[in-house]
């Protein structure tokens, strides 16, 4: 394995503090004295409550209203929707948030692997667009970057994404977004990322799911057609253009599994 | 000193003092010259010590005389000369050593010089007879008793006149007077006080030289006059006494704190409350009982040290102290000792020792170099267990008679619990504590605390919980529960600890209980962590004289009385998990990580999983939705990574072949029967088939959403197994004038009957458990084909021989392939370790224990384990620790009261309760049905 690199890392360090302390530091995001501002988030959430969050108890849709209107939080939530029902707004405030201790090394690890996928059930709502978008420039990055977080003096914790689950995703979801024409996706957003983290995609059960031929074939189909449109027609011929960084990424995978196999 | 093998102990000056033993004998030597200026050696000896043992033991030379006291033994020899004839040390030598091949122990050493100047002497010309027959006598410090800043309040002075007749007089120092003068005044309505005042008020050459018979009069004439009137006066004068009396010095400097409680207007009942209890106290110990008087100084030394050190805590205590009884109550609290709780008997503390240092001045001119009674409690330790009770239930801080009774319910209940759950406090540092009584009981010196007591916090929340989550009954039944009876399926030993440690461990937990090394629970977990602790503490408190419901033994199936056992069960594999989680690592586990607990019963928003099967409709090659099904698996454990999470069930069941041979199977239909067999069927399918990756993209990843995080590749099912037989308690009654007591008749009854009746490291499984295996991993002959083929990956034909029979083991090797385990601790680690070794069971034990109890349950319960402590020798100090707490606390009558309505559920309760006999309101309690959205994993089958 000598001759492959290991994936570049770096500590993320999460803000100390108590959970109280955090949201009453993270209070100014919520300016709920803007009648403006509220006035949107009424809109919001009445889209948000009829949508995504239709079939929660209503305890819980009480739950989240609150945080989402006004910041105030007292019981727990799932780590995807008090992500997304969370105003924040600038590379700052997505950084404090994130590194609150309103998540923990758990919660962080689930954001860096699901988020850009799973908000898709949050699309209807205006700042989806901005919020994720926001998420992927500061958080997810550009290129694959191996993040993990210490859990004690002697351990850490990977809190990035496993390489070969989220290759898997990227594929699935790419290939499902171009064939039904999706304006756009975060996705849209992360090829360079794909293809710097590709190589490092090597859990064989996951690797096996990744479907590259058939997103390759689609993208192909669906650029001769003719058919693809702005953002997505960009993405489309952006995965095109690079196919063969693409396929390079994944032979040197396969030549990594190679030489694993032959170490052991 | 514990003594060792045989040999030299110690030397002083080369042997000029010496102390050796062998074969039981312990002999000091001295030398002196004799009057011939020869040196002889004189030797002191005390036979038929033990080795291993704790002893006390002092050398002392005066007068002439060698004395030798172990312990109570004493023996003087004369010494050839008067003074010690030491030899020369040169430079390099130590002038006191230790010898080499000692292989004992020495806890502590002094050295007191007894030919030092006296403390105090008459005046220069002072004390002669003039020739009117009078004499003044002024006795005053010495001018080394100034040096080291030594202040007597009192001496007695003799006198011997012409006639050689024999006086004596007793002196007090100015500061005394003034002192008196201060208390005195804090209470008249005078602007001033003259010093004669003060002496005919408190005419304390009464006491003089015998104070008992002084005070039970001086007490007395407060005695004939109302309290109203004459109570604050009444306890200064007390307090003014008690700073005085030479065995209480340690009150001197801290009275003026205390007045500020019994004559301050803040609390102005608060002396009124007391005035009994001094009286009482005092006249006790003129008759020679000086147990109440003893008491009542150290909880006052430790109640003026919170005053000084934590002010709000001490004032706190103030503010709970609402009646006569409230203040008998806090003086046996703030008196209990800071160690001594699994000694051999009840400690009385005494005021003047503190655990963090002996005092010097301890009975300086005996043999012995200090007290071998128990120590106080600090103000500081007292205060942080305040603070912890407040930090569990805040109430206490709007409501601080809570306070009283949250404690004095835990002091009652030490009179059964086991001994390793008598921790209370908190050091402030490694110097506090030292347990002076280990050598009765060297494995149980487990009172060096630096964190909280596990088992304090344990029975804190235990008591505030059943107080307030379970209407009357709680407490009751939780003494019970202590005392080993009650038909709970876990120990007070394996439950106690298990909440103690989640509860430090909970994700809101204070940085003092989980600091910034441990692991604390996620969110999710905490918060079901939280309801199960709850739900559980409810059920202890309905349960009719500690008799636990079984499963479906009350007509409705969501019953609260019906939830312990699960809960209990679910707690318990909880902090196994999460223990394994923290602490593998230290004990060799390897990927700890696997441990972690992402999700506990999940059930919320995204958290709530629906397992989907799939089948293929006729004449189409696609994938279609069978069903999907909500799973709510106790835990979701991290497992290898996503996708790849474990689930883990657990379950505590009756013994029921009869109805396990009735069981049917569960058909793959979403309404069937509640029978439990059948759902726990349908629970296992589900978990065996959202393990197999057959339906991986086609379900696990569907568009547009993510479940693959929380799918497993791995589930088990554990089954609680526990010791049968029958359980043991005495029950708490109520006399005729509404007093509790514990009836002397106790109750048995059986425990249910468990599926394996072992304790350690099932090796060989029991033949109705693997016929519960079998039932558990079948498969329906209803269960369409089709969609078990799809789902799992293979034809249904095939599924006992790959997977049912898989699961039946008869043996450990084959328990570790199966998915269905019998559970205990031992065999929990065992199978979870993938080994049958004790040792590496005890190692994993060892390690949890250590975290939980900072050491010292680790090493009580090695001592169990070893069989180092005989059960004769635990019963004996239970029944001692019993007998002598219980003429401690007199009649329990705190045990049972109601705090109505709290919650919803409370509120239900109290309905029940207000008006009506505790038994009538137990039964509908019992009966009572949770509403859905209360407990939302409650009616699950346990």
């Amino acid at each position: 394995m000598m001759n492959y690199p290991e994936a570049p890392r770096k500590e993320n360090i999460p803000t100390p503090g108590t959970k109280e302390q955090a949201l009453a530091d993270l209070a100014y995001l919520w300016t709920c004295d803007d009648s403006e501002w509220m006035k949107q988030r009424e809109a919001d959430w009445q889209k948000l409550v009829a949508i995504a969050f239709d079939d929660y108890p209503k305890p819980e849709k009480r739950e989240l209203e609150r945080y989402f209107k006004y910041g105030k939080k007292s019981a727990y939530m799932p780590i995807e929707d008090l992500f997304f029902l969370t105003p924040y707004n600038s590379e700052e405030s997505l950084l404090q948030f994130f590194n609150s201790r309103l998540l923990s090394d758990n919660d962080r690890a689930s954001i860096y692997g699901n988020y850009i996928f799973d908000a898709d059930r949050f699309s209807h709502c205006g700042f989806y667009r901005q919020h994720t978008s926001l998420f992927i420039d500061v958080i997810l990055g550009d290129t694959f970057v191996e993040v993990i977080e210490k859990t004690s003096p002697h351990h850490s914790k990977r809190i990035s994404p496993p390489p070969a689950l989220w290759c898997t995703r990227f594929v699935r979801f790419a290939t499902e977004a171009i064939s039904a024409q999706v304006v756009w996706k975060p996705l849209y957003q992360c090829l360079n990322y794909f293809i710097s983290i590709l190589p490092y995609a090597l859990d064989e059960r996951d690797r096996k799911r990744i479907k590259l031929p058939e997103l390759l074939r689609v993208v192909s189909e669906s650029l001769a057609e003719g058919k693809l449109t702005g953002e997505l027609l960009v993405f489309a011929q952006a995965l095109k253009d690079r196919e063969q960084d693409i396929l390079q990424a994944w032979d040197i995978g396969e030549q990594k599994i190679a030489a694993m196999a032959q170490q052991s | 000193m514990n003594l060792g093998g045989s040999g030299d102990v110690i030397s002083i000056a080369n042997d000029s003092i010496s102390l050796s033993y062998s074969a039981g004998v312990l002999r000091a030597s001295a030398q002196s010259l004799d009057s011939g200026a020869v040196n002889q050696t004189r030797m002191a000896s005390v036979a038929g010590l033990s080795e291993n043992q704790w002893y006390a033991v002092a050398i002392r030379v005066e007068n002439g005389n060698l004395t030798l006291a172990v312990d109570n033994q004493q023996t003087t020899t004369a010494m050839a000369g008067n003074a010690l004839n030491y030899n020369s040390v040169s430079g390099d030598s130590p002038w006191l050593s230790l010898d080499d091949n000692f292989t004992g122990k020495v806890a502590g050493l002094r050295i007191y010089d007894l030919d030092k100047a006296p403390l105090a002497q008459l005046a220069q010309s002072s004390g002669v007879y003039d020739a009117t027959g009078r004499a003044t006598a002024t006795v005053e410090l010495t001018a080394a008793a100034k040096q080291t800043d030594i202040n007597l309040a009192a001496v007695t002075v003799g006198m011997v006149d012409s006639a050689n007749n024999v006086l004596t007089m007793n002196v007090l120092s100015k500061k005394t007077l003034d002192n008196l003068a201060l208390a005195m005044h804090s209470v008249s309505s005078e602007s001033s006080l003259s010093a004669d005042d003060v002496m005919l008020k408190m005419p304390l050459h009464q006491y003089f030289p015998d104070p008992k018979v002084g005070v039970s009069n001086y007490v007395s004439s407060f005695a004939l006059r109302s309290h109203v009137n004459a109570s604050a006066e009444n306890v200064l004068a007390n307090l003014s006494w008690l700073k005085l009396e030479s065995k209480y010095p340690v009150l001197y400097d801290q009275v003026e704190a205390l007045q500020n409680y019994f004559a301050g207007t803040q609390h102005p009942d608060v002396a009124h409350f007391g005035a009994e209890y001094l009286q009482e106290a005092t006249v006790q110990a003129s008759y020679g009982n000086n147990f109440w008087l003893r008491a009542m100084a150290t909880s006052l030394k430790v109640w003026a040290e919170m005053a000084v050190s934590n002010p709000s805590a001490a004032d706190q205590i103030a503010s709970a102290i609402q009646n006569r009884t409230d203040f008998w109550s806090w003086v046996r609290i703030l008196s209990i000792p800071a160690n001594g709780w699994a000694t051999d008997t009840v400690p009385v503390p005494r005021p003047d020792i503190t655990c963090d240092r002996v005092s010097p001045t301890i009975n300086v001119g005996t043999a012995l170099a200090y007290s071998a009674e128990p120590c106080r409690a600090l103000g500081a330790q007292m205060a942080s267990l305040v603070q912890a009770l407040n930090e569990i239930d805040p109430n206490t801080l709007a409501q601080p008679e809570l306070l009283t009774t949250y404690l004095m319910h835990m002091l009652a209940g030490t009179q059964q619990m086991p001994m390793e759950y008598k921790k209370w406090f908190s050091g402030t540092d490694n110097n506090i504590a030292w347990n002076i009584n280990n050598e009765l009981f060297p494995e149980a010196n487990a009172v060096i605390p630096a964190v909280i007591g596990y088992a304090f916090r344990a029975m804190a929340i235990a008591l505030k919980q059943t107080i307030r989550k379970a209407a009357g009954g709680g407490p009751a039944n939780f003494v019970a529960f202590m005392q080993g009876g009650t038909t709970s399926r876990l120990k007070p030993e394996e439950i106690l600890p298990a909440i103690a440690y989640l509860t430090s461990r909970f994700d809101d937990a204070s940085n003092a209980l989980c600091g910034s090394n441990c692991k604390r629970l996620e969110p999710q977990v905490s918060d079901t962590v939280k309801e199960d602790i709850a739900a559980w503490f409810i059920s202890m408190g309905l349960a009719r004289k500690g008799e636990i419901a079984d499963e479906r033994q009350v007509s409705k199936s969501c019953s609260i009385a019906y939830l312990n056992h699960g809960k209990g069960f679910e707690i318990l594999g909880t902090a196994m998990y999460h223990a394994l989680y923290e602490f593998g690592n230290l004990a060799g586990v390897s990927n700890p990580a696997q441990y972690e607990i992402l999700l506990s019963d999940p059930r919320a928003g995204t958290n709530r999983i629906h397992v989907g099967l799939m089948e293929k409709k006729p004449g189409s090659t696609d994938l279609a939705l069978y069903n999907k099904f909500l799973r709510k698996p106790d835990l979701v454990l991290a497992g290898e990574g996503e996708g790849k999470r474990s689930w883990i069930e657990f379950k505590s069941w009756l013994y029921n072949p009869a109805a396990l041979q009735k069981a049917t199977h569960w058909q793959g239909r979403k309404s069937e029967s509640d029978c439990q067999y059948t759902n726990a069927n349908r629970q296992h399918f589900l978990d065996f088939a959202a393990s197999q990756d057959a339906l991986l993209d086609e379900y696990w990843v569907p568009a547009g959403r993510i479940l693959e995080d929380i799918k497993p590749n791995k589930h088990r099912t554990w089954f609680q197994i526990w010791k049968g037989g029958a359980r043991e308690w005495r029950e708490l009654k109520k006399d005729n004038n509404g007093k509790y007591y514990l009836n002397e008749q106790p109750i048995i009854r059986s425990v249910s009957r468990p599926w394996i009746d072992s304790e350690d490291i099932v090796g060989t499984v029991d033949a109705n458990f693997q016929k519960l295996q079998k039932f558990l991993a079948g498969v329906s002959r209803e269960l369409k084909g089709g969609m078990y083929k799809t789902s799992i990956g293979f034809e249904k034909s095939e599924h006992n021989t790959e997977y049912r029979d898989k699961q039946v083991a008869t043996n450990f090797a084959q328990l570790l392939e199966s998915n269905i385990r019998p559970f205990n601790i031992k065999t929990f680690l065992a199978l979870e370790l993938g080994s049958q070794s004790d040792e590496l069971v005890a190692k994993v034990k060892a390690e949890i224990y250590k975290a939980i109890g900072d050491g010292d349950f680790a090493r009580l319960q090695k001592a169990l384990d070893d069989n180092r402590l005989t059960e004769a020798q635990i019963e004996q100090l239970r029944e001692r620790i019993s007998d002598e707490i219980n003429t401690y606390l007199g009649p329990l009558q705190y045990l049972l009261f109601d705090i109505p309505g709290l919650s919803y559920l409370e509120d239900k309760l109290a309905d029940a309760v207000i008006g009506e006999e505790l038994e009538a309101a137990r039964k509908k309690a019992v009966e009572y049905e949770l509403p859905e959205d209360y407990f939302e994993n409650a009616c699950e089958d346990q």
